[in-house]
């Protein structure tokens, strides 16, 4: 599974945004740092993804998981940091070769109602991007490409001349994957490709997904909070809070043996059918707005188990196991678990893992 | 706790055609159910299958097109279907509250959060301003909102998403009714907030006696916080019972599927069960069981005639598998 060790590489990367609820000063800033105004959309980001895998980031709505999906695409510029795909620092890319990358990595995007244009039919849609990026190809080849696409997506070709508004959620959301496919992509970037679709609809999404990349081997980063659907499909799982991966490992050690207190607080906030659900693991709160105006972990504000350090020190990102990576000071350093003493009650009532070993 | 707080009987509703030789469509066909005081029932079912019209139809605050063809909604003794519109609004918002399923399209993104919540108190309510301003504080206050008097002065696009659910929580509650229902309150929502605001309405209706209506398309989330399930495809409920019960024990094929789909309920990297097609449109129905044309199971009498929900109390389903041969395949 591991020809090439990566296909895509993301280090260290910062892209921030103007807050919409500041007023943004008329004169030039003197400073480049970033000012109280701004938000810090992804912050300090690291993440590579092999060839062949699936990796999924799952995180709360506003913890820039779309601005990554963004980034990734190159449908944003990084303000600082690096991705690169096999090698190749893609900011940097010129026009010609950013086409060319464009058509080796494709999108699914979350709603399928608005992700087709509603003027054109389902034919058409698919044949846009196929020629558009092969010129040269004949019409009536692109025509058989696709109606082939929509075979392997389990469509019958025969809705091939319907519009987006005449197919289901289920159908729309197999479009856009055949989309995605028409211009043999290696690499696919899917946004919350489930959370439009009923739990029926769902299944067939996910079996779709993994048939599709058994058959052409294709690498997935995927985008999602339903965590039961990610603890399907991933290869390896990725919790991103505040625009920073907090845990990074295979699926089963994010499942079993999750470190975070925020994968902890996530696990134990997902809906069982047949367990009691864990009221233990829970957070305080909102999402912050990422201002940066505090120092310290980001988590520090919902955490219950956080203590005088994450008030200073960003936590570093430490290995515990192979390929098991953890930002929390309650993991980076055994000594000092010694949490503050209300919290310590909770620890030993919840199902806790033992943050030494 | 003897008689019901609404009772539905036998209600069909029906959307009128737009051109004269077209027939009009049975979107509900025949649904029946009761809820009592402080209860929590879910309605389960996928997208098509009815759920939101039945609650719109409680009320009567659906679309201009569908009619209440046959069947009587009881609400508090009252026969909600012969109320005229002036006393119908009396019952809606004051009596019978509304949580939607899109907290930013549900609330103005002109109107700051007061000027919301006061319209709704004082259009019911004949106090003075200062009083409603202290009730919708309450009411902020009782749905977790952090410092509620700076929150009213903000609009909307202010508030997180799981903030603004709670305000349009607090909304439906100002008035104090005896019955919420609450039209898929979670799916715009993450794992976090959802499981947030799920565990705040169970809290009001263990603390505050209000009944809950609860429609969603997701088993999971109804497993831990409901009392009864009902469990609705294509405009009748197919299956109902104590939802602890019915997830142990689903007898109709459709819930079966259903739990099936779950992605937890098979082991990673295996594919999923899936319900083969998609549910029949209204027009397509014909004098035979909905479910017939995806169900595992159907045989000859499936396609010959509807199956009946049999009465009682209990866990029950609709379904001629459970008539004509008891020990058929389980799950």
């Amino acid at each position: 599974m591991t020809p090439t060790p990566n296909l895509l590489q993301i280090s260290n990367l910062h892209k921030s945004y103007q807050a919409p609820n500041q007023p943004r000063p008329w004169w030039p800033s003197l400073s480049n740092t970033a000012s109280a105004s701004q938000i810090k959309a992804i912050n300090g980001l690291n993440l590579s993804i092999a060839k062949g895998e699936t990796l999924c980031v799952v995180g709360e709505s506003g913890c820039g998981k779309s601005t990554l999906a963004r980034l990734v695409m190159g449908l944003e510029q990084p303000d600082q940091g690096h991705i690169s795909y096999q090698g190749n620092n893609i900011s940097s890319l010129k026009h010609k070769q950013r086409q060319d990358y464009r058509q080796r990595m494709q999108m699914v995007f979350q709603d399928p109602y608005t992700a087709l244009n509603p003027r054109l039919t389902v034919l058409h849609a698919l044949v846009e991007p196929l020629l558009y990026h092969q010129p040269q190809l004949k019409r009536q080849n692109a025509i058989d490409q696709a109606m082939a696409q929509l075979l392997a997506v389990g469509i019958d070709p025969a809705l091939a001349q319907r519009f987006p508004h005449q197919l289901s959620g289920g159908q729309r959301q197999r479009i856009n994957i055949a989309r995605a496919l028409m211009v043999q992509p290696e690499f696919i970037v899917a946004d919350e490709p489930l959370s439009a679709l009923d739990v029926s609809i769902q299944a067939q999404i996910l079996n779709l997904l993994a048939q599709l990349q058994q058959r052409q081997q294709l690498t997935f980063l995927i985008f999602s909070h339903n965590l039961a659907a990610v603890e399907h499909m991933a290869d390896r799982v990725a919790v991103m809070y505040e625009g920073q991966i907090c845990e990074i490992a295979s699926r089963e050690k994010i499942f079993n043996h999750p470190q975070h207190p925020y994968t902890k607080a996530l696990l134990a906030a997902s809906p069982q059918i047949y367990q009691a659900p864990n009221t233990h693991h829970k957070l305080v709160g909102d999402v912050p707005n990422r201002i940066p105006t505090q120092q310290g972990c980001s988590l520090q504000d919902r955490c219950p188990k956080a203590f005088e350090t994450c008030r200073h020190q960003t936590p570093k990102s430490i290995e515990m196991t192979t390929g098991h990576w953890v930002a929390c000071h309650l993991v980076a350093d055994p000594t000092n678990t010694d949490p503050i003493p209300d919290t310590q009650v909770e620890l030993e009532k919840g199902n806790h893992h033992d943050p030494s070993h | 706790m003897t008689s019901p707080l609404l009772q539905v009987t036998d209600l069909h509703v029906n959307f009128i055609s737009r051109w004269p030789n077209e027939p009009n469509i049975d979107v509900l066909r025949g649904v029946c159910f009761e809820l009592y005081r402080g209860e929590r029932v879910a309605l389960v079912g996928e997208s098509g299958a009815g759920k939101s019209l039945l609650a719109t139809s409680i009320i009567q605050l659906f679309d201009s097109s569908a009619r209440i063809r046959q069947g009587q909604v009881t609400f508090e003794g009252k026969q909600l279907t012969q109320l005229k519109p002036k006393q119908l609004r009396q019952i809606r918002g004051r009596r019978i509250g509304m949580v939607f399923q899109d907290p930013m399209t549900n609330l103005n993104p002109s109107l700051t959060l007061e000027q919301q919540l006061l319209e709704c108190i004082l259009s019911h309510r004949s106090i003075s301003r200062a009083e409603a301003r202290l009730v919708a504080l309450h009411k902020l206050r009782q749905v977790h909102i952090p410092a509620p008097e700076a929150r009213l002065q903000q609009y909307p696009h202010q508030l997180s998403a799981g903030q603004r659910q709670r305000a349009t929580i607090a909304m439906a509650l100002a008035l104090e009714p005896t019955l919420i229902i609450a039209d898929e309150p979670t799916s715009a929502l993450d794992v976090t907030m959802q499981a947030e605001v799920m565990s705040l309405l169970t809290h009001l209706c263990h603390n505050n006696g209000v009944a809950l209506l609860l429609i969603t398309h997701d088993l999971s989330l109804v497993a831990h916080a409901s009392d009864r399930c009902l469990i609705m495809y294509a405009g009748k409920i197919v299956e109902q019972g104590p939802t602890s019960v019915l997830i142990n024990d689903a007898q109709h094929p459709y819930t079966q599927g259903l739990i099936k789909a779950l992605p937890q309920m098979s082991s990673p990297g295996q594919p999923l069960f899936q319900i083969p097609g998609q549910m029949p449109v209204a027009q397509e129905l014909g004098n035979h069981c909905a479910f017939a044309t995806r169900c595992e199971f159907a045989h000859d009498k499936c396609w010959q005639q509807t199956p009946t929900m049999p009465t009682g109390n209990g866990h029950r389903a609709s379904c001629h598998l459970l008539t004509a041969a008891p020990a058929r395949a389980e799950r």
